[in-house]
């Protein structure tokens, strides 16, 4: 009888993992010398947009990128805690973040490199950290999105809709994303044991916490909820689409909440000097005004001198230049994510 | 309405939303105990189709099974995140009907892993027969704990390998769970993990359900090993009423309108518009196949390994519950001989234990490892990603060997062995044909199962591949995030038609060379 021996799967192992290898020494490159290597970004915006912004650099520079999307919130670890976990061996040269505090948060544990160049230099200090720990640009603002065959479109509905019955609200899951920061704003403004309260009330009213924005945007385009809390980004696709939907920027305190893209280097990385040239390339004025003039409408933050924007950008931007100051709500963000934990903890 | 009803009525709703508000923010001890009793109510549910089911698979021989086949299959080979994908819009923040819709998800999806179970364990060393006959001579209590012993060895064992894997696949849900928003103990490490818990805390909370999932999968093992080995090699023809077979057909097509049929459907109205953007980028595309080869190339290793690797665990638990040694007591075997047997099994047996921890806590752990300055230097290699893969693929690949290797060579095997060391060319040639047909096709789709699960892995790719190699789940994922449903129907059906595609070239060759 022959014998039960390894060969075809030991076989089958040995072609994978030459296909493997093969591929791994052709994108990575890593027996080259580290300059020619490609530069790693991790990038936790949008793949459609972000992309298409990163291979504009490659072309224009020649750099070739190695980039790493998100998958947070739908079931992996977040490219935040990713990054706080390579400190030993960083991989990653060039952060673009989508938001804000999670950027904050790597800053304080001191993962970044300050870099002040020209994408820093025409920011607004709102939107740039004083030493360059990191740099803002084209942002997006919270907004309710309404179904209009539903409700209208004003402050008093959307402030009755979550007063009485809040099972046709939706939101995303707080502990993410521009949700999380929305809520950090929140416990700022309000404290936190107020934000408790009324976090477990609506709760109790049956409002449909979701795993994403995305997902708030389809529940109100199809009528499964009436409003909803999400981004411009999400909200813009829905009306491109044709959906009977408007959009109303959340105001807290009278200021909107704006949420800029960050980006900043990573220390550790071998790569500063192409760092600095992407940060430069995500902080100009013609990525912001390339993000502003695509599906996503991102608001541009700095100077963009004489160019036009698109009407619904234009006034977004006016909205957008009494925003609240996120840079001092890290420990906000801390504490909400904190008590978000350790609620259901053992 | 009268008072009273009223009354009734709203007490009802209360306790409703009471309900529902539990559900959105429970205790891991609440997880955990729901996910394992959930997991026993679709066990006990699952059970009684999957062996009907499996009875309607083996009605003929004819050339009808193989369709048959496939329509029981198709559901759990359809990807869970896009099942999770398509009703999340109806059923995430709604805690009760998330339940519901996960519970019956999962049933749908356990059911063809049962019929293949049901179907490749051993049959019984008791015969239905010898039971009825043992019965029928029942008097004194003796006689009874005879028969309820007998009982134990025939009908339960041969059931335990089945329930087993039931129990454990639906214990170990966790996409479906976290894209619902359902309960689930291992979603909640995930969110626990997002708002800082340690990697230490976090293990130490796994270790509960992950000796629960390591004793089930011991007893799953010890079963098929207890069944007895020479099943029969001709298909019986069942018996099944009318009534029964159309049952089992509408069940059928409930299973594929369900899991498959929306999910599709939701997915297909985006596709026209996805592969028109896709067509339009050279560069994306040869992106997707870079990424469907590296996924494809590190599922098909770390499969292989794991199943070479569960060949060395199966034996040493095999010569650990050899006959000899411990089922019949021999004398002349000393418990010096015995139990280093036993130490060496289970030992063996102890590499399955990272995987059954998952692969968000398998990966993290290896983040870790790998981070330290003895391993650092692997750390942006291929190494930790298929090293990953195959800690995470080991468990299913040992209780896969348990039921494709038996513990003695069938009788069918043996003859086709001798007929390929015949000196007749042509007897040779069917030897050969029948030894492919016997032995090497059952272990080759053992291995394209495991690489199929290795493939769809998102945390074990995200977490630790190196930089320039990854797989394309991850972005299926990014787009799922963002709601980009074109874009994701089109890279979702590149990504996962072309395996398939690989496949249906690869088959009648990998066939026509061993056969």
């Amino acid at each position: 009888m022959p014998s039960r021996h390894a060969g075809p799967s030991a076989l089958l192992a040995v072609v994978a993992a030459l296909v493997l290898t093969g591929l791994w020494l052709n994108g990575a490159n890593p027996l080259a010398d580290p300059a020619s290597r490609p530069l790693v970004v991790y990038c936790a915006h949008d793949a459609v947009y972000s992309e298409e912004v990163l291979r504009e650099f490659e072309r224009q520079t020649g750099l070739p990128l190695d980039i790493r999307f998100d998958t947070e919130a739908t079931k992996s670890l977040g490219l935040v805690q990713l990054i706080e976990r390579e400190r030993q061996q960083p991989r990653c040269d060039v952060f673009w973040n989508n938001e804000l505090l999670g950027t904050l948060d790597l800053q304080k544990q001191g993962l970044l490199l300050p870099y002040q160049g020209d994408g820093w230099q025409r920011m607004p200090e709102q939107f740039r950290d004083a030493d360059g720990h990191w740099v803002g640009f084209g942002a997006r603002m919270r907004v309710w999105i309404v179904n209009t065959t539903a409700m209208s479109a004003d402050e008093s509905s959307v402030g009755w809709a979550l007063a009485l019955e809040a099972s046709r609200v939706a939101m995303a899951q707080p502990m993410f994303g521009t949700t999380l920061t929305h809520y950090a704003v929140m416990c700022d403004q309000l404290g936190l044991p107020t934000l408790q309260e009324l976090h477990r009330e609506l709760r109790r009213r049956g409002l449909r916490e979701v795993p994403g924005n995305g997902l708030v945007k389809d529940l109100v385009v199809a009528g499964t909820c009436d409003c909803g809390w999400t981004d411009t980004d999400d909200t813009f696709l829905a009306l491109d689409a044709g959906a009977p939907i408007a959009m109303l920027p959340i105001e807290v305190d009278g200021k909107t909440i704006v949420i800029p893209n960050t980006v900043a280097i990573i220390r550790g990385t071998q790569r500063e000097t192409d760092a600095r040239r992407l940060v430069d390339f995500l902080a100009s004025r013609e990525t912001e005004l390339r993000l502003a003039r695509s599906s996503a409408r991102q608001i541009p933050l700095g100077d963009i001198g004489d160019e036009s924007l698109p009407d619904d950008v234009e006034r977004l931007r006016l909205r957008a230049s009494h925003s609240i100051d996120l840079r001092p709500l890290l420990p906000a963000r801390n504490a909400v994510l904190e008590w978000l934990r350790t609620e259901s903890a053992p | 309405m009268t008072f009273a009803a009223a009354l009734g009525w709203s007490d009802i709703r209360n306790l409703a939303i009471a309900l529902e508000d539990r559900l959105r923010a429970v205790s891991f001890a609440a997880a955990l105990e729901w996910s394992g009793l959930r997991a026993v109510l679709i066990t006990v549910i699952a059970f009684p189709i999957c062996v009907a089911v499996a009875k309607w698979l083996q009605r003929d021989d004819g050339p009808r099974r193989r369709w048959r086949w496939v329509a029981v299959l198709g559901p759990f080979l359809f990807p869970e995140l896009l099942v999770g994908y398509a009703y999340a819009p109806q059923y995430a923040g709604r805690p009760g009907p998330a339940e519901a819709a996960c519970a019956a998800l999962m049933l749908l999806r356990v059911v063809p892993v049962g019929v293949v179970a049901w179907l490749l364990t051993p049959t019984s060393m008791v015969t239905p027969s010898a039971l009825y006959c043992r019965r029928l001579s029942l008097r004194t209590w003796r006689d009874r704990v005879d028969w309820l012993r007998l009982w134990f060895a025939g009908p339960v064992t041969s059931a335990i390998p089945t329930l087993s894997l039931l129990w454990i696949v639906s214990f170990q849900q966790f996409e479906l769970a976290a894209l619902i928003r359902a309960v689930s103990w291992s979603d909640w490490l995930f969110v626990q993990q997002v708002g800082g818990l340690s990697l230490a805390a976090s293990l130490q909370a796994a270790i509960g359900p992950v000796v629960g999932q390591f004793v089930v999968l011991m007893l799953g093992i010890a079963a098929v090993a207890q069944s007895a080995d020479d099943a029969p090699a001709v298909i019986t023809p069942v018996h099944q009423s009318q009534v029964t077979r159309a049952l089992i057909v509408a069940y059928l097509v409930e299973q594929w309108v369900i899991v498959i049929g929306w999910p599709t459907v939701s997915l297909a109205a985006g596709l026209p518009a996805g592969l028109q953007q896709l067509v339009t980028q050279p560069l994306r595309m040869q992106g997707l196949a870079r990424e469907l080869f590296a996924g494809l190339a590190a599922a098909v290793l770390a499969a292989s390994v794991a199943w070479l690797i569960a060949r060395s665990v199966g034996s040493a638990v095999r010569t650990a519950t050899s006959d000899g040694s411990v089922r019949t007591a021999d004398p002349t075997v000393s418990s010096d001989r015995i139990l280093p047997r036993w130490r060496s099994g289970l030992g063996q047996l102890l590499l399955c234990l990272p995987g059954l921890f998952g692969s968000l806590l398998l990966g993290l752990a290896l983040v870790a490892a790998f981070q330290t300055p003895m391993l650092r230097v692997l750390y942006n290699t291929p190494v930790p990603w298929v090293l990953g893969l195959i800690l995470y693929l080991l468990p299913r690949a040992v209780l896969l060997r348990a039921w494709v290797d038996p513990r003695r060579p069938r009788t069918a095997e043996f003859l086709a062995a001798q007929l390929m060391t015949s000196s007749d060319p042509q007897q040779q040639r069917h030897g050969r044909r029948l030894w492919w047909r016997l032995v090497e096709e059952p272990r080759f789709f053992a291995v394209a199962g495991l690489t199929y699960w290795g493939y769809l892995d998102l945390t074990t790719a995200y977490l630790l591949s190196p930089t320039g190699l990854t797989s394309g789940v991850v972005r299926l994922y990014n787009f799922m995030h963002f709601g980009r449903t074109a874009a994701l129907s089109a890279e979702a059906a590149v990504l996962l038609l072309g395996p398939l595609a690989i496949a249906a070239a690869v088959w009648p060759l990998v066939q026509k060379g061993r056969a």
